[in-house]
């Protein structure tokens, strides 16, 4: 326990891209990567199938080698001390090997005492470990027997055994079902209050929206955006599509809305109006003030608040390999 | 866990506590009507057997972690516990087999020395034979199976990996031969066969079976491919035939015919140096494949090299003077040349692009560089190191030689030198753009040295033939080229001193030509340590 007091007395960022590339002949897996994620945040890493998650985080886990640039945990390189930054950094792969002969608690307490954890720490650890992530009923069955969800809590297990303060989790949440998804965004949560520093993969953004702070959505090994989920949305989405609903003709609506250079009318029916404005959430309350003020009697006036997923369409839009 | 500092001050109980909320804060249920499963408790040391837990796991954690994992695997494993049973059964067949056989005579004729021979295959089978494949499968497979990444992401390093391979394949070693020791000491109560030839059987076997399964370890580390791994079992099976055969020929074919005089003596004490000096050669390979790449990873080996050929040499010396023979010179430099052939090869594979890690480590004085830049990991010096040591190992033995002998021994030294440096040379020169066109790969400069000694071989014929229309058999200045014959030549000591100068003068030329494309590999200076890691380091 006395060893992690200087792991903690690193102020910069814990988890630093810089500039990452690697290419494999041809492919760009990973293009000018940098991000940096804040000790004890979450930082989603989002992207189609091949983008390149998989690839740059195995690199910053010590278990691959980048073309260019650098990747550091805590301010040390992954690349060039990687003893150094294993022993801060829990791994969960996307698909990972078993032993045969062998039962959860004896794959657990091999990779405790492979992590140096000897007599009561290792057994603490443990049993905190079956208790964090619901293996204790699971402890005498055989590894190779277990189905996917519950290979991805030993694997989890596995990788916080070790108390690290970093966790890298590549599509944690893959194969586990609805229940489990909730186990799972809670531990996360849970993790990052007890200034745990996280990167974790998912192709599923309303998963990660929950549990995430911030995001990267990476396509073709680029990435295209950072930021929270609002911010994200809000650079993107500049003008935004609103349909309101009166109770008499649209005649006065539409009256008031030409008075907005930026507002474009989509369509006008009986009672509705559907028209883009040019702008985000200010230029709206500005347009439904007016229209109020005005004396409209507006029944419903409702912006087309984008799905994660349209998000996700929209900014990977056009580039889908 | 708010506040680190807070909680260092704790009792290790409290901390448990602390845990504790954050499990209920996160989860809200936990399942505390299921006991934990043993591993997870802390021994209880009330009675007399918990105190005999406590040593038991206070023991085990002196154990390699690989170990303790394997030897519980293989006690649930159906293979382990068939082999082991097959074993007893082949030792029981015997036993019985050779008793009745020798039926009346068991009762009041020596028959141990007969009963042996059945001994010893059933314990050189599984102790030469299986455990070395099996280490080698164990190891593969955790390659295959990607168990082998989570694995070194964990604090073992590469060598304790290695050693935990090798450790549990001594166990398995030793568990095999105790299901043969009560034959043994049957053996000994027949008569016939005395203690120190017991003795002798049993350390040359677990020799042979540890240098091979280092060997096999090593061989399952080279690649990671299928094809290279189907490569890598099939040359472990070739070595494990070898093995098999030059053990049963030193044991069944001197030791147990001739009983243990001085001189098996001291050949068992040659080759346990020798063994033991290639197995840590083979485990250190094995090692430095699986440390990250950006790892220096030739440095330890060339020191490794080093000492081997100081124990080569010694060896060497030592039995030059026993049998006063100059055969046995020419034999050890013979077998340098070859060595430091091979290793320059390999050497030639590396990259001469040094990694940040490494350049931290190169020597900063100007002595250390003068004389520690040929340790530096790249093929120009790796060039230059395999030829510089391979050639004061060779001239050492040489001139040693004339103790026993007269310059013959020096005649055959220069061919050696000069094939080391001139074969060497060329490979370089052949693989070096090769290398840049194709990537680095080992394969390259091996195949280009193999490709170099068969053209060699045929180069001298093919000119002969074109020129005077027959193949000759007379050994003319041509067959320089031709390193077999001249080397026959050599040992028979009818080489002309002008051909041997020749080859040497031919290498050194070409070696020189290699000195002149060493290009910037000796530019590489030591850097500063990052100024994050020593204050981590500090911290530590
Ligand atoms: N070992 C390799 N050899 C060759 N190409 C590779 C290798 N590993 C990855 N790639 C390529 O790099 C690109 C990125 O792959 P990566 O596995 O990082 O994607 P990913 O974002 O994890 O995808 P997924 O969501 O499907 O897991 C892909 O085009 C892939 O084909
Ligand atoms: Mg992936």
């Amino acid at each position: 326990m006395i060893s992690k007091a200087p792991f903690l007395s690193w102020d910069g960022p814990v988890i630093e891209l810089q500039d990452l590339c690697r290419n494999f002949g041809d492919t760009r897996a990973v293009d000018h990567v940098s991000f940096t994620v804040p000790r004890g945040s979450v930082f989603g890493y989002i992207g189609p199938n091949g983008a390149g998650k998989t690839t740059s985080m195995r690199i910053l886990a010590t278990l691959g080698l980048p073309t260019s640039g650098d990747a550091l945990v805590e301010g040390l390189s992954s690349i060039n001390d990687p003893e150094r930054v294993r022993a801060r950094l829990g791994f969960m792969p996307d698909s990972f090997g078993t032993y045969a002969d062998t039962n959860c608690a004896e794959y657990l307490d091999f990779f405790a005492r492979s992590q140096g954890l000897i007599g009561r720490e290792r057994t603490r650890r443990l049993r905190w470990v079956m208790d964090f992530t619901g293996m204790r009923s699971l402890a005498s069955k055989p590894v190779r027997g277990l189905s996917k969800g519950m290979r991805q809590r030993l694997c989890l297990g596995r990788a916080l055994i070790h108390d690290p303060a970093v966790l890298i989790l590549d599509e944690p949440a893959a194969g586990l079902d609805p229940r489990a998804r909730i186990d799972l965004r809670r531990i996360i949560r849970s993790l990052a209050a007890d200034n745990k520093t996280i990167l974790i993969s998912s192709h599923i953004l309303t998963e990660l929206a929950e549990m995430c702070d911030r995001v990267g959505i990476i396509e073709q090994g680029e990435l295209l955006a950072t930021g929270t989920f609002d911010e994200i949305r809000g650079t993107l989405r500049q003008n935004r599509d609103v349909l309101i609903r009166v109770a008499g003709t649209t005649e006065a609506a539409l009256r008031s809305l030409a008075t907005f250079e930026d507002v474009e009318v989509k369509s006008s029916e009986e009672h509705r109006v559907h028209f883009t404005i040019d702008g985000g959430d200010h230029r709206q309350m500005e347009v439904l003030r007016v229209l109020v003020e005005a004396g409209i009697e507006l029944l419903e006036f409702s912006s087309k608040d984008d799905s994660l997923e349209d998000v996700f369409l929209q900014i990977t839009d056009g580039r889908v390999q | 866990m708010s506040d680190p500092a807070e909680e260092q001050d704790l009792p290790a109980g409290n901390s448990e506590a602390s845990e504790r909320n954050q499990l209920e804060r996160s989860l809200g249920r936990i399942d505390d009507d299921v006991p934990y499963h043993s591993l997870a408790l802390d021994v209880d040391q009330g009675d007399i057997w918990g105190k005999i837990d406590v040593v038991s796991r206070r023991v085990g954690e002196w154990f390699n972690p690989i170990l303790v994992k394997e030897a519980r695997q293989s006690l649930k494993s159906r293979q382990f516990v068939i082999t082991f049973f097959l074993l007893l059964l082949a030792s029981c067949l015997w036993t019985v087999l050779g008793v009745v056989l020798n039926a009346p005579d068991v009762y009041y004729i020596p028959t141990g020395d007969t009963m042996i021979y059945g001994y010893y295959w059933v314990l050189a089978v599984p102790l030469i034979g299986m455990v070395p494949l099996a280490a080698q499968r164990s190891l593969a497979a955790e390659i295959d199976d990607h168990t082998f990444e989570m694995l070194v992401i964990t604090k073992l390093t590469a060598m304790r990996i290695v050693m935990g391979k090798l450790n549990s394949a001594m166990l398995q070693m030793l568990i095999y031969f105790a299901a043969v020791v009560p034959c043994l000491a049957f053996t000994y109560l027949l008569r016939g066969i005395d203690l120190l030839t017991i003795f002798t059987l049993i350390t040359i076997l677990f020799f042979t079976a540890l240098l091979v399964t280092s060997a096999s370890l090593m061989l399952a580390t080279l690649t990671a491919n299928r094809a290279g791994q189907t490569l890598a079992f099939v040359a472990s099976i070739a070595v494990i035939i070898f093995a098999e055969i030059m053990c049963a020929a030193f044991i069944l074919g001197e030791i147990l015919r001739l009983g243990v005089k001085s001189e098996e003596m001291m050949f068992t004490a040659l080759f346990i140096l020798v063994g033991v000096s290639c197995i840590a050669l083979f485990v250190k390979v094995a090692a430095t494949r699986i440390a990250p790449v950006t790892e220096n990873r030739s440095t330890g080996l060339r020191y490794l090299m080093f000492l081997q050929q100081l124990i080569w040499a010694g060896v060497i010396g030592f039995l030059m003077l026993w049998y006063e023979d100059r055969d046995v010179v020419n034999f050890g430099t013979m077998v340098l040349g070859g060595y430091w052939l091979m290793m320059g090869t390999f050497m030639l594979a590396e990259s001469p692009e040094l990694s940040p890690r490494v350049q931290r480590g190169l020597p900063s004085t100007f002595a250390g560089r003068a004389l520690m830049t040929w340790l530096n990991p790249g093929p120009g010096t790796g060039f230059v190191y395999a030829v510089a040591t391979g050639t004061a190992g060779i001239g050492v033995l040489a001139l040693f030689g004339l103790l026993v002998a007269n310059a013959d021994t020096l005649t055959f030294g220069m061919i050696m030198i000069g094939y080391l440096a001139g074969y060497l040379g060329i490979v370089r020169l052949i693989a070096m753009p090769l290398c840049r066109r194709f990537g680095r790969s080992v394969w390259l400069p091996v195949g280009a040295l193999a490709t170099v000694l068969i053209f060699s071989l045929m180069l001298p014929t093919v000119i002969t033939v074109v020129s005077t229309g027959a193949p000759g058999n007379v050994y003319t200045p041509i067959e320089a080229m031709n390193w077999a014959w001249t080397i026959a030549k050599g040992f028979d000591r009818r080489l002309p001193p002008t051909v041997a100068f020749s080859i040497l003068a031919t290498g050194g030329l070409i070696a020189t030509l290699n000195l002149a494309l060493l290009f910037r590999e000796f530019d590489y200076r030591r850097i500063a340590v990052p100024q994050r890691v020593l204050d981590d380091s500090a911290a530590e």
